[in-house]
């Protein structure tokens, strides 16, 4: 295993691609740190465009993996299919997550001093989900460039399945905001007026169906990056003296990391089955 | 005698079409064994299920006695390089740091037999040159270099000179028989291009409908191969009646020609073709090649 692992690192490390993904986190991290230190505004759009490297980098490189011969070599020379996996994915999830932390070391490095102001068992809990649901979107990434042998259509299929789960989590978010009663207005002399009436709201989203969006909303990277982005906006403000968050936030706080913990183990599970059964031709 | 690869009833089934159907065959050790098939006959598959990147539906095969059921397979595997199809080899690196990345998938210590496989397979002064603007033979003779470096002893090429111009195909003629006669890397080499073949195998294995029809040496081919005559005669039919008067055992190829096997006395043939009113006009000896005697062997046309 050392093996491939040592010949993996080599072979992104080598790869110009990694230096661009890596220019581009940077990037990343110091435009969302300026931006959520001059306007308190931490935009989720930066996740996205990070996860858009990801899915760029490991598509083409495990890409190249099987139209260069790479995992057709690596089994000739008797390395198990389930090892060549492993360290694959190992080798992917590292790198990536070199780039993650290149970025959010900008993040931090920019609004510490807001920081500072966050309790620490909130900022550990924040950080252990961020870390958490990037690995999700790594391993998804990861799993569908393993199981399509073709690297023109890994690329687009990752590209499409990023932007498609962000479309998707804003989708949901949108639906599961809807209030359940909206307050009656009423308009006196032209100008609109809130009564104290409530009216139930035509397009809120009833159980089961809103248990079942918000399991979705809560197992999609992308989703759980929106409900982050809510929760530690208002954290970053520089003019906020009190942070904290509310028991029903805190609660989401600790649960979203176990939907990122099941897709990951899931998905490679899967995918290990598929990879080893998989015929190289 | 000792056998690098034996393979025993190896059948692969894709649903209900099936690529080899109870193979059996033997690699000695030290040979350079030819596998000859026509397109679709089975020598790709047999090639990607020894290597590993298929699973046999029956059968075994084992390399270096170690059987594909054992998990001590690997460790055979490590004895072992492979061309298939086409080579291993990144085309955004260069020559050495493809052989650098092969050292390492293979654990090597250092880098230090890098600069000799260069030399060896005429790639020393590719420089910083990216694999992807390589020539064709130039990959070739890389992905056999990816295949040496871990030190084989048993190397297989899935038609390696495809593909390449006349220079190219001495080129790796040159370094087959360079490895098997100065290093004693057992070859198995699959190709359709029998002339070339020919020049280089020692062993040979004729596959046909996923079956081996025959296995022998270079020598045995040799014996068997038949000596013949042909001749262009103006009435075959006549000729037809000779021969079967004088018991030859012929073939006849046209309105005009026929092919006599055996010992055959020309100018008894010409007293008795006159006698029949037939006229020889042309003779000359013929050996029976590597393509004829695949062709005789399987039926059909050449490959």
């Amino acid at each position: 295993m050392m093996k491939l692992l040592r010949a993996g690192f080599r072979r992104y490390f080598k790869n110009i691609l990694f230096w661009i993904s890596l220019t581009v986190s940077a990037v990343i991290g110091l435009a969302s740190g300026k931006s959520a230190y001059d306007n308190a505004m931490v935009d989720d759009i930066y996740v996205i465009i990070g996860f858009i490297v990801f899915a760029v980098l490991i598509a083409l490189m495990v890409g190249r993996e099987f139209s260069d011969g790479g995992f057709r070599n690596k089994i000739t020379l008797g390395h198990t299919k389930g090892k060549i996996f492993i360290s694959e994915y190992i080798v992917a999830l590292c790198v990536c997550l070199i780039l993650f932390f290149i970025s959010a070391g900008f993040f931090i490095l920019l609004n510490i001093s807001n920081m500072k102001k966050i309790l620490p068992e909130l900022l550990t809990k924040a950080s252990i989900g961020y870390i958490l649901f990037t690995i999700s979107m790594i391993t998804i990434i990861f799993t569908t460039s393993v199981l399509i042998s073709r690297k023109a259509i890994t690329v687009v299929t990752t590209l499409i399945l990023v932007l498609g789960l962000y479309i998707v989590a804003c989708e949901l978010d949108t639906a599961l905001s809807i209030p359940e009663y909206q307050q009656v207005i009423d308009w006196v002399d032209g100008k609109p007026v809130l009564t104290q009436e409530y009216v139930k709201s035509k397009n809120y989203i009833d159980s089961p169906m809103r248990e079942n969006l918000i399991f979705l909303f809560n197992i999609i990277p992308s989703g759980q990056s929106i409900q982050y982005y809510k929760m530690i906006k208002p954290l970053l403000n520089p003019n906020n003296i009190i942070i904290f968050i509310s028991e029903e936030k805190m609660q989401l706080l600790n649960t979203l990391p176990y939907y990122s913990a099941g897709t990951i183990l899931t998905l490679l599970s899967g995918a290990y089955i598929a990879f080893r059964k998989k015929d190289f031709i | 005698m000792e056998y690098v690869l034996t393979t025993s009833a190896l059948s692969k089934k894709y649903r209900k079409f099936e690529a080899l159907a109870d193979l059996t065959m033997h690699i000695p050790k030290g040979a350079i064994y030819g596998f000859v098939g026509r397109n679709g006959a089975g020598k790709t598959t047999l090639i990607r299920v020894i290597c590993g990147l298929q699973e046999p539906t029956s059968g075994e095969y084992a390399i270096y006695g170690i059987s594909n059921k054992d998990r001590q397979i690997s460790k055979s595997r490590h004895r072992m390089g492979a061309v298939v199809e086409t080579p291993s080899i990144y085309l955004d690196m260069t020559a050495e740091d493809n052989l650098k990345q092969q050292a390492l998938v293979l654990g090597l210590p250092n880098y230090d037999s890098i600069p000799e496989i260069l030399k060896f397979v005429g790639l020393e002064h590719t420089g910083k040159k990216k694999a992807r603007n390589f020539s064709l033979g130039m990959k070739q003779r890389l992905g056999i270099a990816v295949a040496l470096i871990g030190n084989p002893d048993f190397i297989v090429l899935d038609e390696p000179i495809n593909g390449l111009d006349p220079q190219g195909i001495v080129e790796i003629r040159e370094l087959i028989l360079k490895l098997n006669r100065e290093h004693g890397i057992t070859v198995l080499i699959s190709s359709h291009i029998l002339a070339e073949l020919s020049k280089l195998a020692t062993h040979y294995g004729f596959i046909e409908k996923g079956h081996i029809v025959k296995e022998l040496s270079a020598e045995e081919l040799e014996a068997v191969c038949r000596k013949c005559v042909r001749v262009e005669v103006t009435d075959t039919k006549a000729l037809v009646r000779v021969l079967d008067r004088m018991e030859k055992d012929y073939e006849v190829l046209s309105d005009t020609e026929a092919n006599i096997y055996g010992e055959i006395v020309l100018s008894e043939l010409v007293m008795e073709l006159a006698k029949e009113n037939c006229n020889l006009i042309n003779s000359h000896e013929q050996d029976e090649n590597l393509e004829t005697y695949f062709i005789n062997l399987v039926g059909g046309e050449a490959v």
